[in-house]
């Protein structure tokens, strides 16, 4: 009899994990950058003595607009940024014709001179 | 007005996560922006003045204070559970003009550079690389600070050039609360700066090689370094090999350093009449559990620098621990044979790549290294000569009472006049053994005693050592420090009692001092010490 929710539930959880999980992410670093540290270490791996800043939003996009979406984060630069895209955001910006794009950014700035 | 953010905490650990160590308050100050005190002297005066006020406040709250850097030492000496201090963010830059030297200094106005103490090595190469300069030597890797790096005694394996402190000429020193409290240190025999430039910077000038040498590898306890000059050199380029090499060829080297003579050689690098040429840099890589397995050497060349050179870092890029999946470190605890296998897998990321070249600047060979997870690493320095007996006990000990997970190294090191200088022999062999942090299991020696019993293997062999201040050792071991420095070790007690009083020697002992037995207080130490000298020795009287 509750078969039909069990199985319903089970696929939204899928699709939630689908959407969500990242297709792919990218990690770029400059060469020659200083990182800007952390006050102590943090978490594990490649951010662990980086101060980390993250950026989870939806920008709008006009139609045939090319120039950049200025930030508030990094005004100096950044030192290295992983990006990510989920299967979520590529299907919004599908959607949308492509003028609402997720952005989820993770971030470290150069350090200040 | 410089800023400072407090952070209260309840532990503090490393980086490569030695502790976590109980800990109160975490504070980090930043200089003032350069658009508000645009005068760079005023900016580092006016960050002093910060500093004094929280060593001030931590002396009102009966509390220790304990700068720290980049908290790359893999123990406690950065640690103190009351108030420490994050140096970071304070890089203020600074060149020396010539109206600025000693008139009786040997050295040349271009080459030095003021550098406030939170600066990294990384840091100072940039900007010095752009003033077509390099620092002379470095460690293996740049992240350290400048402070940090010179407590504790960084070294890479430039033989014939020393210690990173061993280029640090001056030394800004804030010993307490006060406007006095500000002194900048110097050789008397080498003097540096002059009387007008330590003025500006508000200090009380000590020109005195004692006091200077012991406060150089200051273990973090001769008060808050602010910031260091350093000698730099026009810059120069360094051509890296790596080579497999005969275990009796790396010794023959090791002991006496005869690169002409040894059938060890580049064929690439001789001199015009076909001898092998002295490398830079000398450092030789061993798989502790396979004997018969070649070693490995990475042989460094300097050069003129010319521009144009392709680039060296995606062949110098590596993480210096490799991460190990938790599975086999539970494995590695319940069957210890496994560990020969895992230092063979490791081996790609523990060892350059062989038969591979590079050439680059200081800062490029010398590159970042990555974090990748919990990791130990035992380094002793040992005279040169006793590199097969040292090299050999090493290996017998971790074959019968390992293994561990780790491999081992050694580099060479010229002498350092730092009076704990761990580089102190007249050509330092560094022994070492970098490898995973392991959990205690029936099958492997437990990580504590593997410490304790590295230091009664190498003594009941009656071998002379030392040990890196920044490293893992049973630092609690009875009488280590007598039995590594002898004399020297009171040589440094007195001279920190002479400069700092003993409320102030006191907010700046933590643990680690407490634990060696460094943080005793002499009130006897002798105030002739604190005596600012000419360059003959004589009492000066223009400071
Ligand atoms: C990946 C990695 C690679 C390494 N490679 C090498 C190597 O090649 N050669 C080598 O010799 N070592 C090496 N080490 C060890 C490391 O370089 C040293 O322990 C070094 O001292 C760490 O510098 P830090 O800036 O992190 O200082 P910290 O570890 O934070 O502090 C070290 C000491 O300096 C003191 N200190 C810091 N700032 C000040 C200040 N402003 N005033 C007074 N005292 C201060 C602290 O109190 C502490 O006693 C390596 C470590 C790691 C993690």
């Amino acid at each position: 009899m509750n078969r039909y929710p069990i199985f319903i539930n089970t696929m939204l959880c899928i699709a939630t994990l689908l959407l969500t999980q990242s297709c792919y992410s990218v990690r770029i670093a400059s060469k020659h950058a200083i990182p800007e540290p952390n006050v102590m270490p943090e978490g594990e791996g490649y951010w662990r003595d980086k101060q980390v800043y993250t950026l989870d939003t939806t920008v709008k996009l006009k139609i045939l607009e090319s120039e950049a979406t200025v930030l508030d984060l990094c005004p100096d630069g950044f030192h290295s940024v992983e990006y990510k895209v989920t299967l979520g955001h590529v299907l919004l910006s599908g959607i949308t014709l492509g003028k609402t794009k997720k952005i989820k950014l993770k971030c470290n700035c150069v350090k200040p001179q | 007005m410089a800023i400072t953010s407090t952070h209260l905490v309840s532990n503090w650990d490393t980086f490569h996560q030695n502790g976590p160590f109980p800990a109160k308050m975490v504070l980090s100050t930043k200089p003032e922006a350069r658009h508000i005190i645009p005068v760079v002297i005023d900016r580092y005066n006016d960050t002093a003045d910060e500093i004094r006020r929280l060593i001030g406040d931590a002396v009102t709250n009966n509390e220790r204070f304990r700068p720290y850097g980049s908290t790359w030492s893999l123990n406690n000496i950065a640690h103190q559970q009351d108030r420490m201090h994050h140096n970071a963010f304070m890089n203020i830059k600074m060149d020396i003009a010539p109206a600025d030297v000693h008139q009786l200094s040997p050295y040349a106005a271009d080459n030095l550079f003021f550098f406030q103490c939170g600066n990294t090595i990384k840091e100072i190469s940039r900007y010095l690389f752009d003033k077509g300069k390099s620092l002379k030597t470095s460690g293996a890797s740049n992240g350290q600070t400048i402070a940090g790096g010179i407590s504790t005694g960084i070294h890479g394996s430039a033989i014939d050039v020393g210690s990173v402190q061993d280029y640090v000429v001056g030394i800004n020193l804030i010993t307490g609360p006060a406007s006095t409290d500000v002194v900048y240190i110097e050789r008397h025999t080498k003097p540096a700066l002059n009387n007008a430039f330590a003025a500006k910077i508000k200090s009380r000038v000590i020109r005195n090689d004692e006091l200077f040498n012991a406060a150089l590898v200051g273990l973090g306890s001769f008060g808050f370094i602010h910031g260091v000059v350093l000698e730099a050199e026009n810059l120069f380029l360094l051509k890296r090999y790596v080579k497999y090499i005969k275990r009796t060829e790396a010794l023959d080297l090791a002991e006496n350093m005869d690169f002409p003579n040894s059938t060890f050689f580049i064929p690439s690098e001789k001199d015009s009449n076909g001898n092998p040429l002295r490398p830079y840099h000398f450092k030789v890589y061993v798989n502790p559990y396979n004997p018969n397995e070649d070693y490995v050497a990475e042989v460094i060349y300097k050069k003129p620098f010319t521009p144009g050179y392709p680039d060296p870092i995606p062949s110098v890029r590596k993480a210096v621990y490799k991460e190990l999946p938790d599975f086999m470190v539970m494995l590695a605890a319940k069957y210890n044979r496994v560990i020969p296998l895992i230092i063979n897998a490791m081996k790609s990321t523990l060892f350059p790549t062989l038969d591979s070249e590079a050439t680059g600047t200081l800062g490029e060979i010398f590159w970042d290294s990555l974090h990748k997870g919990k990791a130990f690493a035992v380094t002793i320095g040992i005279d040169n000569k006793a590199t097969t007996k040292a090299l050999d006990t090493f290996l017998h000990f971790v074959n019968t009472e390992g293994p561990v997970p780790g491999a081992i190294a050694f580099r060479f090191v010229k002498a350092t006049e730092a009076t704990l200088g761990f580089t102190k022999y007249p050509i330092t062999c560094i022994l070492e053994m970098d490898g995973v942090l392991w959990d205690n299991g029936p099958g492997i020696i437990s990580y504590n005693k593997f410490l304790t019993r590295f230091i009664e293997v190498f003594q009941q062999a009656n071998i002379s050592f030392t040990m890196h201040w920044g490293k893992n050792a049973d630092w609690t071991f009875p009488g280590l420090v007598d039995y590594m420095f002898g004399n020297k070790k009171n040589e440094w007690i007195n001279a920190r009692c002479a400069l700092l009083t003993q409320q102030m020697a006191d907010v700046f002992s933590n643990d680690f001092l407490d634990s060696t037995g460094l943080s005793n207080y002499n009130t006897a130490a002798n105030p002739a010490l604190i005596v600012s000298l000419d360059k003959s020795g004589a009492v000066d009287p223009t400071v």
